[in-house]
This record gives structure tokens, sequence and C-alpha cells, in this order.
């Protein structure tokens, strides 16, 4: 890994830092990612002189407000080092941003993972009938691209006798089910292990305690070497501003989830933290109207998910590969 | 029934079983350190459920799928009529868009579920139960999926996965009559990443 963060630096043209925490908590993103910043930091005064009495003049109240707020936003640190005022403030800052740049009513939730809480999902690979209106309710829940119609679930086709997923077929539009096939779906399994973590090179991915992997949209850098990373194929990037109107923009969001995401950053399923972390079940298995989809606390032992464990014969992908995911398939 | 084979196939092919118990036993453990058990949240309403006591597991919640107005739609032409003093000339044949697509017809009526003096309530055994419990006429025939319903992995929450188990029954997710999920074209067209590419 040590070699990796070192290859890195060379590649962003950082200097080596005695003190790997300088490294990891002063502005690398912001050279990197929006270097035209950097030069109006450094010449001091530009920034005093947006902010400062004189601009007052030419610039009205609130577009005054949305430069600052930008401004303090974009130097914020990682949200998994803020401390829980900033991340209020974060938080709050955010949903000021909405209001004053799209007129939109946002709330942002910086709710922390439940204690005792870890957790886990099941697909019953013999009730899925490929309606997909699993991903619907997620590219809705989940304020995806409009455009290319993101979506962070795959179901596959396969065909009965087929050995695996590698076999199916996740881009048909058809009238489903079939008949000789069966639909599997995959989306972000929070391994144990997730293998797209260490690879992050600025941090902004990371496991939660209740086990969900989650991005800070606002400090990844859009290297993509999670998406390389991840087994699974569950990694979403976007090369363009995603595109979401107003009207169909889901309010409710956390910090870690649904909210607005930028061009060039990555995003993947959280098992809906907006939604979870409420006690509610993910958008996807709220929507699906087969019950394929189980959700729930694995530290409960009365909970469906654990039931499923163990008395159904259950299986993961991929397991040889030691990820450890959080995501079983099973049948009747 | 008709996928069981091809599933098998996938088992042998990608379930290593000593991973599969290994990670039973490990939330096993996981279990004996949780402290405080989570609180359980009150935010569903509990009229729109009826109690399941009768149940080797855990009793819980059913979703209503029945209310009076219903109830009192039937009575108003079944009320003080059997359903054997209906049939015939007097009365009009009703009900001619309810097809039954349910099994055998030799295995399948009307009356194997509906109760003959009131046709809204249901047949279990020699006795009958209100229509919100219409889960135990459908479990008599179908006991394997009966165990699993209860166990949690057939079926479905009505609610968030915190609060207490409630969940629907088997009338909210198959039609009676014709209990079979039908085709349909999926709600969304396919995902299509060239539409979000800037790459040069
Ligand atoms: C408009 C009057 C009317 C209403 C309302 C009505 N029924 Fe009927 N129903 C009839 C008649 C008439 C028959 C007997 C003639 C026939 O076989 O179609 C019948 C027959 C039946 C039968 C037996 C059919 C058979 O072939 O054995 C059932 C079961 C039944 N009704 C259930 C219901 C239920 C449940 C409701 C309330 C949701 C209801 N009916 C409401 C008029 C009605
Ligand atoms: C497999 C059991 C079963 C059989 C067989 C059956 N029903 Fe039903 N029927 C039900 C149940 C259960 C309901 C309650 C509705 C619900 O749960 O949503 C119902 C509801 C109804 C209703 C009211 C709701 C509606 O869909 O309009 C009518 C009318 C009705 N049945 C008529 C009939 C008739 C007529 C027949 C025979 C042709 C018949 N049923 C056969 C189980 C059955
Ligand atoms: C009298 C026994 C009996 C009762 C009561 C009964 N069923 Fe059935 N059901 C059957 C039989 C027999 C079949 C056909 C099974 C087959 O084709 O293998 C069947 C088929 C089904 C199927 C479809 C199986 C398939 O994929 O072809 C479903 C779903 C189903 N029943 C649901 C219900 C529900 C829900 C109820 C209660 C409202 C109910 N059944 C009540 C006997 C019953
Ligand atoms: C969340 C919705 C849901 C609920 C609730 C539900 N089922 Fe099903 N059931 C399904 C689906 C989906 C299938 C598979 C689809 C198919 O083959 O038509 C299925 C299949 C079946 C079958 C066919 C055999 C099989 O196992 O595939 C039977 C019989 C059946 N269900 C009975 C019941 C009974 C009895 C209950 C209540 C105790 C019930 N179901 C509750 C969704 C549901």
């Amino acid at each position: 890994m040590k070699g990796l963060r070192e290859r890195l630096k060379s590649f962003l043209g950082l200097e080596e830092s005695e003190n790997p925490s300088k490294f990891d908590f002063l502005g690398r993103k912001k050279q990197s990612r929006r270097g035209f910043l950097k030069d109006a930091t450094t010449t001091a005064g530009i920034g005093a002189s947006i902010m400062g009495v004189g601009a007052s003049t030419l610039i009205g109240e609130e577009e005054k407000e949305k430069l600052s707020l930008s401004w303090e936003n974009y130097f914020k640190s990682n949200y998994k080092y803020m401390s829980k005022r900033d991340r209020k403030k974060a938080v709050k800052r955010l949903e000021r941003l909405a209001k004053l740049k799209r007129d939109e009513n946002v709330s942002i939730s910086d709710k922390d993972a439940i204690p005792g809480v870890l957790f886990g999902y099941a697909f019953n690979i013999s009730k899925c009938e490929g309606y997909m209106d699993c991903i619907k309710a997620c590219l809705e829940e989940n304020n995806l691209d409009r455009k290319s119609n993101m979506q962070y679930i795959k179901v596959f086709e396969v065909e009965n006798g087929t050995l695996s997923v590698e076999n199916g077929d996740n881009h048909f539009f058809h009238e489903t089910p079939t008949d000789e096939h069966f639909y599997m779906g995959t989306q972000c399994m929070h391994c144990e292990n997730p293998p797209c973590v260490p690879v992050c090179p600025t941090e902004a991915t990371w496991k939660e305690n209740d086990g969900i992997v989650v991005v800070d949209y606002d400090w990844c850098i859009g290297c993509r070497y999670c998406e390389a990373a991840c087994p699974y194929e569950a990694r979403r990037f976007n090369w363009a501003e995603p595109e979401v109107s107003s009207d169909q923009l889901t309010t409710n969001q956390h910090y870690l989830g649904n909210r607005r995401k930028a061009k060039g950053v990555m995003e993947k399923c959280t098992f809906c933290i907006q939604r979870s972390r409420e006690g509610e079940n993910p958008a996807c298995v709220e929507a699906c109207p087969t019950g394929a989809r189980v959700f729930g606390n694995l530290l409960d032992p009365n909970s469906e998910i654990r039931k499923i464990i163990e008395t159904k014969k259950v299986f993961r992908l991929k397991e040889e590969l030691g990820t450890e995911p959080k995501f079983w398939y099973y049948m009747d | 029934m008709k996928k069981i084979f091809p599933i098998l196939l996938i088992l042998t092919a990608a379930c290593h079983p000593h991973h599969g118990s290994n990670s039973k036993s490990k939330y096993k453990e996981l279990t004996n350190q949780v402290k405080n058990k989570v609180s359980v949240k009150e935010v569903f309403n509990k009229d729109n459920f009826v109690e399941w006591t009768e149940t080797k597991a855990q009793p819980f919640l059913v979703e209503k799928v029945w209310n009076e107005a219903k109830e009192n739609g039937c009575k108003s032409c079944h009320s003080g009529f059997a359903l054997s003093k209906m049939k015939g000339k007097k009365h009009k044949r009703a009900h001619w868009n309810i097809v039954l697509k349910h099994a055998d017809s030799k295995i399948m009526n009307c009356t194997t579920c509906h109760n003959d003096d009131e046709v809204w309530r249901f047949k279990v055994g020699k006795s009958k139960v209100h229509a919100n419990k219409s889960a135990k006429t459908c479990m008599q025939c179908h006991f394997k999926q009966a165990n699993d319903w209860e166990l949690g992995s057939h079926g479905k929450r009505s609610v968030g996965w915190q609060t207490e188990r409630a969940i629907k029954s088997c009338t909210s997710c198959h039609n009676p009559h014709r209990p079979v999920f039908g085709k349909r074209v999926p709600k969304l067209a396919p995902y299509r990443p060239e539409n979000n590419e800037e790459r040069l």
C-alpha cells in the first residue's frame, strides 16, 4: 500500500511530507482537482476582496453569501475526520447552498451508525421476476443521473443451466420473466474487507461502523482506483455533471448518501444510508413487489436476514476473494 | 420449482460450504457482543395490521387486506342467502369478472376458500376466519411457503427493518384467484453510460 501512496504522491506532484497526517488533510484535492483556485488562495487579497466590503456594492447579498459558503464548503475537511460540530456546519452550509443555487429545500442528515447494528442483505434468486422496480426506485431515491439512467443495481437475466452472472445479460429490455431464465441482482455488497477502500489515495471512501461502505463525494478526486478494485462492478463514475431536475430531486438526504453529486466523482449504493439509518428499508427493498430482497440487522438474531442465513442454503459471489460481502443469495 | 435445477448448478460452482458456515458462526459471535438492543420505533400505525400469534416463531403483525366497506359490499347481496340458494335462475349471474386460474378445477372452486354462508369469511378446515387472516386458508395447502413466510424468506416486510416484525399477507402479493405473478415490461430503460461521457 505504501508503494501506491508514494507513486500517487509523485503522480500528483506532491512533495514528500514528514508528517503523513499533514499530507492527508491539507488541500491535496484542491491542488489536483481544482487547480485554478490554488492561484486564488496563494494570491493574498483576492479572497478578501471577493468577500470584502468593496464587493458588496457589485454583487447582491445572496450572491455574496453563496460565494462565501462555497468558499468555506470548498475548504472543509474529509467527513470521516470532521468533528460532530464541523459536520453539522458542513450540512447546514450544503442545505443553504442548495437553496441559493437551485432554490431546493433539501434536508441533509449527518446521522451516525446506530450502535449494535451491522447491515446485511439477502437476495432470493427464486423470487426475482426481473421487473426492475428496484432499479427505478434506486435511481429516484438516490438522485442518480437521468441522462444516462445511472444504476447502482444490475439485474442479470441468466439462462437456466448456465453457471454464473458472467453468462447473464443485464441489458435486457423486454417482458419478464421469460421462460427458462432466472434473475439475479447485484449492487455494492458492502464487504467486510472492501478492496475498494485501501486503494483510495485520498481516504475518500471507507467502511462505517454499521458496515456501510461510503464515499465522501467532496473528497473524491475521481482517480477511479476503487472502481477498478471492486470485484462486483459496483461503483459508478460521473463522467459528466449528473442531471436531476429540481422537481424530481429526493430532498431527504444524507451527507454520505443521496445528495447531489458532481462531475468527476465516484458514487455507489449506500444501502440508502439516508433511509436505513432511520430504520427504513433501502428503496430497492421497499419497491420490490416479489419480496426477493431482504434487509436487516445481522446482529439481531430475530431478524429475517439472520433467519435466512441460518436456515437457507446461502452463497455469496466470489467468496474465494475473501472480501466477505454482506450480501447473500439464497433460494427457496 | 422450474428454477431449482440451474440454481443447484450455481451453488456447486460458486458456493463454498465452509465459507457459508463460517459466516453464520461469525455473526452468532457478533451477536453476543451486542449489549444494548436497538430501540424499537413505533413509526407505523398498528390499526393497519392484525396480530399473528398462531405460530411457532415469534409472534408478528400481518398487514390487513380487508375492510368494513368491502364486507358491506358483499352483504348487500349475500346477506340472508346461502350460496346454494343464490345459484340458479332467480339470481343473475354475478362475478363474471373473476376467473379462477388457480390449480385444477377439480381441486379448486369458489367455495374451496370462501365460506358458503358468509362469503366474506374464509375456510380453514371446518371453521372460518376473517378475511384479514385468509393467509390461513392458503397455508393449509401451501405449507412450505407458509413456513418460509413465517420465517421471513417468502413475502416481505410492510415497514422498515427496525420496528417489530410486520409483514404482508399472502393476498397483498398474490391475487387469490390467479396467484401467479404476471409478465411485464421493466419500468425503466437500461443504463446508458455513454450518455454521460465527456471523455475528451
Ligand atoms: C351485486 C350483488 C353481489 C355482490 C355485491 C356480491 N355478490 Fe357474490 N354472488 C352474487 C350472486 C348473484 C351469486 C350467485 C350467482 C353466481 O354464481 O354468480 C354470487 C356468488 C358468489 C360466490 C360463489 C360463486 C360460485 O360460483 O360458487 C362467492 C364466493 C361470492 N359471491 C363472493 C362474494 C364476495 C366475497 C363479495 C364481496 C366482496 C360478493 N360476492 C359480493 C351477487 C353478489
Ligand atoms: C384460493 C382461495 C379462493 C378462491 C378459490 C376464490 N377466492 Fe375469492 N377471495 C379469496 C380471498 C382470500 C379474498 C380476499 C381478498 C383479499 O385478500 O384481498 C377473495 C375475495 C373475493 C372477492 C372480493 C374481492 C375482489 O377481488 O373483487 C370476490 C367478489 C370473490 N373473492 C369472489 C370469488 C369467486 C366468485 C370465486 C370463484 C370463481 C372465488 N372468489 C374463488 C380467496 C379465494
Ligand atoms: C385447496 C388447496 C389450496 C388452497 C386453499 C390454496 N391453494 Fe394455491 N395452489 C394450490 C394448488 C394445487 C396449486 C397448483 C400447484 C402447482 O401447479 O404445482 C396452487 C398454486 C398456487 C400458486 C402458484 C404456483 C405456481 O407457480 O404455479 C400460488 C402463488 C398460490 N397457489 C397461492 C395461493 C394463495 C395466496 C392462497 C390463499 C389465498 C392459496 N394459494 C390457496 C392449492 C391451494
Ligand atoms: C412479497 C410478496 C409475497 C407474499 C407476501 C407472498 N408471496 Fe408467494 N410468491 C411471491 C413470489 C414473487 C413468488 C414467485 C413468483 C411466481 O412464481 O409466480 C411466489 C410464489 C408462491 C408460490 C408458488 C411456489 C413457489 O414457492 O414459488 C406459492 C404456492 C406461494 N407463493 C404462496 C404464498 C402464500 C401461501 C403466502 C402467504 C403465506 C405467500 N405466498 C406470500 C411473492 C409473495
